[in-house]
């Protein structure tokens, strides 16, 4: 009987149960706009509806008690309420909230330019190779960011008032010191030997970067190659002025990867083209070739060997106020880097590499037959984890070790040049080495705060000096797209080997640079970037020569500051465009000067405006307008002739007390994409310096110092043509 | 009279647990059908409330995996529903591609030995190109990457079969795709589906329509005319109801 009763009570609690009960609402955002296609469901059940087009939702549920009602929608927050459900029907209104931010990580640092795989890149490599004038060669797609100047027409480029020489380029965790062909040809414009299509990430700093970059001033390129090729085949370009072939390979099973490219110069029809009448010895040619191989290890470990060798030469009549002959300068520049990177656990980061560079040249102008060595090694490690969803930490050390030798003629005045001037022979070397250490914490405070705070040390095995390096950088987070930006850091860099040579002293201090960088960005998935930074730098420590005890020391000091401007607009996908702006203030006591005097590249205006129309999906027009303020000199006041010597010594005004014309290019290029024979193929004319502007960047004189001569490179208005065919 | 009563609970305890499991079978077969239907006319309505139905599947937590699987197929086609009839809302097709994207990767993570998973993926990725060219090396890595992913797996599937001919017609000829070389992949992937039976009535199965569709695409352009009316009509005759067919394919036949 108590039996039948139990069954009796389990069916009147089931009959209960199945009674339909309705639930009902409105879903809204905020603003009170209907939220169409949300989905509401009573947790733990398959009982919900979803929002119809004016946002209303509808269902029936048997459940009965105390339940949670969850809320869903893509882009919104979740929403969920505890409900009662009786024998009533119910109105739930509900208010949802958006989401915020979640899909971009934020990026931390200040005064960066990004180009990769990030969703707010600042440039692409297609539209680094695509930049009218900047010849596809990286460096020179550089300037046209704000802050970055180049130095003359070639490739080396001046950050923020600095020197070339405090700009670090960094490929794979490893140091490269010696990127360029014809660098310490005079006369002759310097080119990248980078291959911006082999970089899968391109991050360039101006200030304010992190603690895992040591013995640098002022900026840095950081840039990543490619591991496994992503497919086979093979790219060729002829041009005017110069060959290449480019390669990949990958293996079927995806584990092992090459690629190569080599390249040749040849600029005959070049000049001959252009009407280039310069006055050769050797035509500047250079050769370059090099690549990577990639082994998969693992499902995570990858082992890279990266290999590039260039030799280049140019013979070039100069005139100087002492001797008219040729400039005859040859360089050889091998690099290469192993590197190893594991992912040791799900979340880490292993990277283990190992570098090799050797640099030599040779350079012949009358008295002066001198041959320089440079040879650098570095091994690398870098580890980053993450220590909790808020907390990443990464930590590495460096040893590297660099031996600089300088051998053959050098002139003993400077004033005299001639064959038989005098001159003192060198056959002198140094070696150093510099162990780094750094470690870095990034904290993601909220989704609207992160801050990097890291700090390095390093030791320098001449000077025997330890420094250390505090550095933060943080960003909080406006609105979806906008950012406040700020850093704040130490950065040391070691003077030159030669300097140590030169001087014989082994107690010259690190250059130190303080930065201070506070900015604003607006960045709308790399489409709408506007950018507008201030920045202040002080410097200590810096290399002078004293005139008095005919000695270097570190007793120099100095400052800039200054505010970049950048704004880009791409509109997909006809036009891609932006303007830079600079002005900038940077004075130094260095070097000779005898007080605080504009820096060598102490720039006030910099503007460049580059625009790309899409006029069919295979034609391409770009154009790129360039100004920049003439930079400093030293001017020649007056002079005295020597008779012994039969030669004028120059009287200089004070450092950099001169200026340069100011400096303007216009150029264009165009590129039509079509079949070749069945092959992709894509055709390339350039106009480099439409304006026929005579920019001038050095001056020398005619032997009495009585006229002052401008030294322009080239012919004012360049004409390039080039094709590229794809195997 | 103890053990009686034991027994009646032991047996309502079972039913009410075989019914949780049919209720998740029953919902996620009408699941299936709602989505067939919502794929058929492309409504974005009733896309949404597909999506919804799926949503509420999750909370039976019952083979989370194969409900983000679909949930992402869902987004996978919304994601459409912002560029069809000549429109180009990428912001649209943005937001649905990479919350399946999102989605797809959690069912992988939940159950990493399901191929059709890494095949969505892999349409999924290939729609990045339509919104993010500007990552063109990245997308193109991950998608060899999941190929040969996919052909250790499933190298068989009418799915992989038919993306990988999608993909080669629209690839120029160039970069080694062509419209040519497409047709033997399409005509592998009609035959696949032809002798394919799923594991299960909800397991995915979708890809035949689309497969028979640019088969006659592709014989038109090539002007093989009798091939595109053979393909056409025979897809017609499968797949009666699909609006893909019926529609797009249909509109852009009869531009010739």
């Amino acid at each position: 009987m108590r039996f039948l009763a139990i069954l009796f009570l389990f069916f009147i609690t089931a009959g209960a149960s199945f009674a339909q009960i309705k639930i009902s609402g409105k879903i809204t955002d905020k603003d009170a706009l209907p939220v169409v296609g949300a989905n509401v469901v009573i947790k733990g059940t398959i009982d919900g509806a979803t929002a119809d087009e004016k946002g209303y939702y509808e269902f029936e549920t048997s459940k009965k008690g105390s339940f949670i009602l969850i809320c869903t929608s893509i882009g919104f927050k979740e929403f969920s309420k505890n409900i009662n459900i009786s024998n009533d029907n119910m109105v739930i209104n509900i208010v949802m909230e958006t989401e915020g931010y979640k899909t971009d990580e934020i990026i931390v640092t200040a005064s960066s330019f990004t180009s990769g795989e990030n969703s707010k890149v600042t440039l692409t490599p297609l539209e680094i190779v695509r930049i009218p004038g900047a010849d596809a060669d990286l460096f020179r797609a550089i300037t046209t960011f704000p802050g970055s100047n180049q130095v003359d027409e070639g490739s080396r480029i001046a950050v923020r008032g600095g020197d070339p020489n405090e700009v670090l380029t960094f490929l794979d965790n490893a140091s490269l010191y010696n990127p360029f062909i014809f660098q310490d040809a005079y006369n002759t414009q310097s080119f990248s030997t980078i291959n911006p299509w082999g970089l899968r990430g391109i991050n360039f700093s101006s200030g304010g970067f992190s603690a895992r970059f040591g013995n640098v001033l002022s900026a840095v390129l950081d840039l990543q190659s490619y591991d496994l090729p992503s497919s086979n085949g093979i790219f060729a370009f002829i041009g005017l002025a110069n060959a290449s072939l480019q390669g990949a390979y990958v293996s079927p099973d995806t584990k092992f990867g090459a690629t190569f490219a080599t390249y040749q110069t040849y600029i005959k029809p070049f000049l001959d083209l252009n009407g280039i009448t310069e006055d050769y010895s050797k035509s500047p040619t250079a050769t370059g070739f090099g690549g990577t191989l990639v082994y998969k290890t693992s499902e995570t470990g990858i082992l890279k060997l990266y290999a590039n060798y260039d030799h280049s030469k140019v013979g070039i009549r100069n005139s100087s106020p002492s001797f008219n002959g040729y400039v005859n300068s040859e360089a050889n520049s091998f690099f290469t880097n192993l590197k190893y990177s594991v992912a040791p656990t799900s979340v880490s980061l292993l990277n283990v590499s190992a570098s090799f560079s050797n640099y030599n040249s040779i350079s012949k102008y009358g008295v002066l037959d001198n041959s320089i060595g440079n040879l650098y090694s570095k091994i690398r490690a870098d580890f980053s984890t993450p220590l909790n969803e808020a907390l990443d930490f990464s930590a590495g050390t460096e040893f590297e070790y660099n031996k600089y030798e300088s051998n053959g003629k050098v002139p003993l005045l400077f004033y005299n040049l001639r064959p038989d001037a005098p001159f003192f022979e060198l056959n002198s070397s140094k070696n150093s080495g510099r162990l780094g250490l750094y470690s870095e914490l990034k904290s993601k405070i909220s989704k609207y705060f992160a801050i990097v705070g890291g700090i390095r040390s390093d030791y320098y095995s001449i000077s025997k000096k330890v420094i250390l390096d505090p550095r933060l950088s943080l960003v909080f987070r406006l609105s979806e797209h906008s950012y406040i930006k700020g850093s704040a850091g130490i950065y040391h860099q070691n003077p030159a080997l030669e300097y140590f040579l030169e001087s014989g002293k082994t107690d010259l201090l690190p250059e130190q640079s303080n930065h201070y960088i506070l900015g604003y960005e607006y960045n709308r998935d790399g489409d709408y970037i506007f950018r507008v930074e201030g920045y202040y730098k002080d410097y200590k420590n810096l290399l002078l020569f004293d005139r008095f005890f005919q000695n270097f020391s570190s007793s120099g000091y100095g400052f800039a500051k200054g505010v970049d401007l950048f704004l880009k607009v791409r509109l997909k996908p006809k036009f891609n465009g932006w303007i830079s702006y600079a002005i900038a203030d940077s004075r130094r006591k260095q070097f000779y000067a005898t007080d605080v005097s504009s820096a060598n590249y102490d720039i006030t205006h910099t503007l460049s405006i580059v625009g790309e129309y899409n006029i069919t999906e295979r034609l391409t027009i770009g154009a790129t307008y360039k100004y920049s303020t003439g930079k400093p000199f030293t001017p020649v006041t007056g002079s005295i002739f020597e008779p012994s010597q039969d030669v004028y010594i120059p009287f200089f005004a004070e450092v950099n007390s001169g200026r340069m014309p100011d400096y303007r290019r216009f150029d264009m290029n165009m590129q039509y994409i079509f079949n070749f024979l069945g092959k992709f193929a894509v055709a390339v004319v350039a106009v480099n310096n439409i304006l026929n502007v005579n920019n001038v960047f050095e001056y020398t004189y005619t032997p009495d110092y009585s006229n002052k001569i401008g030294i322009s490179y080239n012919s004012p208005r360049i004409i390039y043509v080039g094709l590229g065919l794809q195997f | 009279m103890k053990t009686k009563l034991f027994f009646i609970l032991a047996v309502l305890l079972i039913t009410a647990t075989a019914v949780k499991a049919d209720d998740f079978k029953d919902a996620m077969i009408k699941a299936k059908k709602n989505l067939t239907d919502a794929t058929n006319t492309m409504d974005e309505k009733q896309l949404l409330k597909v999506r919804g139905e799926y949503e509420r599947i999750l909370q039976l937590k019952q083979d989370e995996w194969l409900v983000n699987y679909f949930i992402a197929y869902v987004d996978y086609n919304l994601a459409y529903t912002g560029m069809s009839d000549g429109k180009n809302d990428m912001e649209k097709m943005k937001k649905y591609n990479n919350s399946a994207i999102e989605l797809i990767n959690k069912a992988i993570e939940q159950k990493s030995d399901f191929s059709e998973s890494y095949i969505l993926k892999y349409g999924l990725n290939f729609n990045r190109f339509i919104y993010e060219m500007e990552k063109m090396m990245e997308i193109a890595t991950t998608s060899a990457q999941l190929e040969q992913k996919i052909k250790a797996m499933d190298n068989d599937n009418p799915r992989f079969q038919y993306l990988l001919g999608a993909s080669t017609y629209f690839t120029p000829e160039n970069f080694g795709g062509g419209v040519s070389k497409s047709i033997p992949i399409f005509e592998k992937s009609i035959q696949l589906f032809s002798s394919r039976v799923e594991k299960e009535e909800y397991y995915p199965d979708w890809g035949g329509d689309q497969a028979y569709g640019y088969l006659a695409l592709a014989y038109n352009k090539l002007e093989q005319f009798d091939k595109v009316k053979e393909y056409y009509d025979k897809g017609k005759e499968l797949y009666p109801n699909s609006g893909f067919l019926n529609n797009y394919i249909k509109a852009e036949l009869e531009k010739k």
